[in-house]
């Protein structure tokens, strides 16, 4: 695969919706890439705008109240946002397939699991129902499910929620799909059972070398699996870098800000360093840097009140959106 | 999909700026819906205009006029919806009937309501053996055939005054509600807010009055105005067929039966009540709906 | 009030069991609990820590068991006993979305218990806005309502509205899973500057194991009613005897890509059993690699083990020879 044009070009994405509130501006200005194969891990807390990115890829945001106002979101290099709803039906579980949060809601509750699995191939591909179903089968049994001949014709409830997730993912990958895009995939799962479906979720990306966008809260999770990160805020990207950097020299005040408040199951501070004040309202964003009015770096100063600033380059792959990133270097807030 | 849901503006700490109860959200919520907001001018003013009937026509209801007998609606004489047979002025003998049907249909909303709420949050909130008892009686009472029984009871109990059939539909129409209720109870009552007010002491009283049936007043309101605009048909069928409210006590049922004979010739004795119906039921739905509307919208603000 | 010995622990609950109908949410569970102290109680969905809190202040009846709080028996109280125990046991619930009702002021809300405890309105006027003043929330902003905050500032009015009548104990149910991260380490430095200047006990139901491990001073791992392992923090966390704790702590993810792989994770197989037929001898054997005949057969006793805990397993090395309660 050419390994120097991004699979996925997100540029410059603006989603809102009208609300009698208000326009909430979900997405604003979001850009960012992933690459043939890698797993990029979209990070953010509610409200942050990383859901209804990937909602906004894929075509599946409710117009109206929500309308995509700008942008282009670049596959393998076709806009995705001017195709049609046909054409994109034959991208989406084609070549870029979604994990949602709760399987439960995923998937049917009037059909078995292997029925639906097996539509899904169908739907894209060229085989014969025989053919879908023994693939099937044994793709439920790749991802763990026991006895998988016999699951294939259960329903969605008679299993369990990791085993319903990791049917999901199954779904997810029967088609070779070239993106998955995982939305808070093991949020709702027990520990024991979330270390089952992100290695499952390991697994079926090596399997297929496809590219992965995990968009997630758990920093542990993206410590675990990502290779590149994308940290957001108020609906806009406020760092990116790879993996390593982002967890040992953060450059956003947030992303320090972050890292530092959480309590480690290894450590054993007297007390945490959470960031104070609340995530901002996406009706009415703060002037200038959404993270202003609780940024320490800022201390207020005129320029973060004023000017939104801009995601630049800082380092090698690392980019940052803040006025006064160079100051972090030398303070050097990091975890203990 | 779902919007993500928008916080209100904040200030520094996090607070809206704004404070506004969930009542004036509410209200201008429904404000904003703008058939709701004509249908309940309409409506009003249709309301009033019944109620001051005397004041408006000149005319009294049973004011026979045969010279002016089966003229059609008229500028002349002031009879703008005709005359009957016998020259009463039409206009009037609908404004009349409006006053009864509303009458009768706002009785049967209030007392429905206050039965179907008081049987469904026992049944709800105690659950057990009451909600089995309660329950059933309340599908005793579904079952029944409601018109056949309706007619029985008119004929038997009642003197056809409106005071009588309200309290007759009532005794039918109080199980919607009353299922409604049972529901909103059977939930709310195992949410956090009631297990924490159980916990700081609340009797069980207290926790009905305060806590639970304050958040089951939406809908519980939007049923009652459905139920106005149902007892307002059945009603009216009850009159049609002669078992309702009857003579000389005015209806607009009453009014499209009697004009029903001469209907290719007289057309305006059975439209202009049979509009008036129309009209009223219409209008309390948009505003049903409105209602609805605004609270589902008041739902999802409280996330 | 009573006054307990010092030596006796705040919360004494012995051989607990709940069971809805044929489901035994609460197996068997027994802890103490003193003052000033946090108790963990963690374990995935279905082990009943939060059945097991419930019982505690009362919500749920227990099927056996006792429960005994500061000299009261909890378990078989009612009426008057029961509203007079829960001035000194509260609890905080989890979801900051549906704890406060939406139709009441918080003024109204925090006054609630002190107008049912009798206290007079001047001084219920004082006491709300101490309370709010205590969790970090300024009193001007009481007469508005719920929605009107962000989800922390809605978990600081419910531990305030606990605090209303001055507890010993408070039970906290998963008080911070529902909070976004930043705000969860805001909350958690609240919980612990009350404990240290109240004096508060608390039990903390949770299954966020970081969490746990920060401001727990002991812990108590459930699995399908039962407690497993129970010891201090660190016995816990740095040296689990117990199989499923040593899974738990595994499942983990590590906070750092370097360490990323070197970690062996024990990955679990199989799923939760039917809480209505647990196994035999261990519930945990049939997911357990070490699992071997003994295990279904004898059911292992909750002992001390090498480490300083108490433990049930057959494979974890006893300490001496000694069963201590």
């Amino acid at each position: 695969m050419d390994r120097h044009t991004p699979l996925l070009s997100v540029e410059d994405l603006v989603t809102e919706f009208r609300t009698p509130d208000g326009i909430v501006h979900a997405v604003d200005r979001v850009s960012y890439s992933v690459w043939p194969g890698e797993t990029l891990a979209v990070v953010g807390e509610s409200g942050s705008g990383k859901s209804v990115t990937a909602m906004s890829i894929l075509g599946l945001v409710q117009q109206p109240p929500g309308r995509i106002v700008g942008g282009r979101v670049v596959f393998e290099g076709r806009d995705l946002l001017q195709m049609s709803p046909r054409e994109m039906r034959g991208v989406r579980g084609k070549s870029i397939a979604m994990i949602f949060q709760d399987p439960m809601t995923s998937m049917n509750p009037v059909f078995t699991v292997g029925f639906q699995i097996t539509e899904a191939m169908l739907a894209h591909g060229n085989m014969t129902k025989r053919e879908a179903q023994d693939r099937t089968i044994a793709m439920l049994s790749t991802v763990g499910v026991p006895d998988a001949a016999m699951r294939f014709h259960q329903y969605p409830h008679q299993y369990s929620g990791g085993m319903r997730q990791r049917a999901l993912i199954a779904m997810a990958i029967a088609n070779r799909p070239r993106l998955l895009i995982a939305d808070e995939p093991t949020t709702a799962l027990d520990v024991t059972i979330q270390a089952q479906v992100f290695e499952t979720l390991r697994m079926a990306q090596a399997e297929t070398e496809a590219a992965m966008i995990l968009i997630t809260h758990d920093l542990g999770l993206v410590a675990e699996l990502a290779d590149r990160v994308v940290v957001m805020y108020g609906g806009r990207v406020v760092e990116t870098a790879d993996v390593r950097v982002l967890f040992h020299a953060p450059r956003h005040p947030y992303t320090v800000g972050l890292l530092k408040s959480l309590p480690r199951i290894d450590g054993r501070a007297e007390r945490l360093s959470p960031i104070p004040g609340a995530p901002p309202s996406l009706i009415h964003l703060p002037s200038g840097c959404p993270f202003h009015p609780r940024c320490a770096l800022s201390n207020d100063r005129a320029l973060c009140r004023s000017e939104r600033p801009p995601l630049r380059e800082l380092g090698p792959n690392h980019r940052s959106a803040c006025h006064f990133a160079e100051e972090l270097v030398d303070a050097r807030g990091l975890p203990a | 999909m779902t919007v993500p849901l928008p916080s209100t503006a904040t200030d520094r700490e996090g607070l809206a700026v704004a404070h506004r109860s969930q009542f004036r959200l509410f209200v201008s919520r429904f404000f904003r819906h703008r058939v709701a907001m004509i249908s309940l001018v309409i409506l009003t003013a249709i309301v009033v205009a019944a109620l001051n009937a005397e004041r408006i026509s000149p005319y009294p209801y049973d004011g026979m006029n045969l010279p002016a007998a089966n003229l059609g609606p008229t500028v002349e004489g002031g009879h703008y919806f005709g005359t009957d047979k016998l020259g009463r002025d039409y206009f009037t003998r609908v404004l009349y009937g409006t006053r009864t049907t509303i009458f009768v249909a706002m009785t049967v909303a209030v007392l429905a309501t206050l039965t179907g709420t008081l049987i469904g949050a026992f049944a709800g909130y105690f659950g057990g053996r009451i909600d089995n008892i309660l329950m059933r009686i309340t599908d005793l009472v579904i079952i029944l055939p409601g018109l056949a029984l309706l007619m029985i009871l008119t004929t038997f109990l009642g003197e056809g005054t409106p005071i009588h059939v309200a309290v007759l539909l009532s005794s039918l129409l109080w199980t919607l509600v009353a299922r409604i209720v049972r529901a909103q109870f059977m939930s709310l009552k195992r949410r956090e807010f009631v297990e924490a007010a159980i916990l700081a002491g609340a009797s069980p009283w207290r926790v009905i009055w305060r806590h639970i049936l304050p958040n089951t007043l939406g809908p519980i309101i939007v049923n009652a105005t459905l139920t106005i605009s149902t007892a307002i048909l059945i009603e009216s069928a009850l009159s049609f067929i002669g078992f309702g409210v009857k003579p000389p006590t005015p209806a607009l049922g009453q009014l499209i039966s009697q004009g029903r004979g001469s209907m290719q010739t007289q057309w305006w004795l059975v439209t202009f009540p049979g509009l008036m119906i129309v009209t009223i039921c219409l209008t309390i739905n948009f505003i049903g709906d409105g209602l609805r509307d605004a609270l589902d919208a008041r739902q999802a603000q409280r996330s | 009030m009573s006054t307990i010995p010092t030596d006796e622990p705040l919360l004494r609950v012995d051989g607990l069991v709940k069971h809805f109908a044929a489901v035994r949410a609460v197996d068997g569970v027994s802890f103490t609990l003193r003052a000033s102290e946090t108790l963990g109680l963690v374990g995935e969905s279905g082990c009943g820590k939060s059945t097991t809190g419930r019982c505690i202040i009362g919500l749920e009846r227990p099927t056996a068991g006792s429960v005994v709080f500061d000299g009261h028996v909890v378990s078989t109280a009612t009426g008057r006993e029961l509203r007079a125990i829960r001035r000194d046991v509260q609890y905080v619930f989890q979801d900051p979305f549906s704890s406060l009702n939406p139709l009441m002021t918080i003024h109204a809300t925090l006054e609630e218990p002190l107008l049912l405890a009798g206290v007079a309105r001047a001084d219920r006027r004082v006491r709300v806005a101490e309370l709010m003043k205590l969790v970090g929330l300024a009193p001007e902003h009481a007469n508005r309502f719920p929605h009107e905050f962000s989800g922390g500032q809605r978990q600081r009015i419910g531990i305030a509205r606990a605090l209303a009548l001055s507890p010993k104990l408070l039970i906290l149910d998963e008080p911070v899973s529902a909070l976004d991260v930043s705000i969860q380490a805001q909350v958690i430095n609240l919980l612990e500057d009350l404990q240290d200047r109240l004096g508060l006990a608390y039990l903390f139901v949770a299954h966020d194991l970081s969490v746990v491990s920060h401001i727990c001073h002991r812990v108590a791992v459930m699995y399908l009613g039962r407690i497993v392992e129970i010891g201090s923090r660190d016995e816990i966390f740095d040296n689990p005897t117990h199989p499923y704790t040593q899974a738990l702590l595994s499942a983990v993810p590590i906070d750092d890509p370097d360490k990323r792989g070197q970690q062996s994770r024990i990955v679990l197989t199989g799923d939760l059993p039917n809480p209505a037929n647990p196994p035999s001898g261990c519930r945990f054997r049939t997911r357990c690699w070490k699992a071997a005949e003994i295990c279904s057969n004898t059911e292992p006793p909750l002992e001390r083990k090498a480490g300083g805990q108490l433990a049930a397993c057959h494979f974890a090395p006893p300490l001496a020879a000694e069963t201590v309660a």
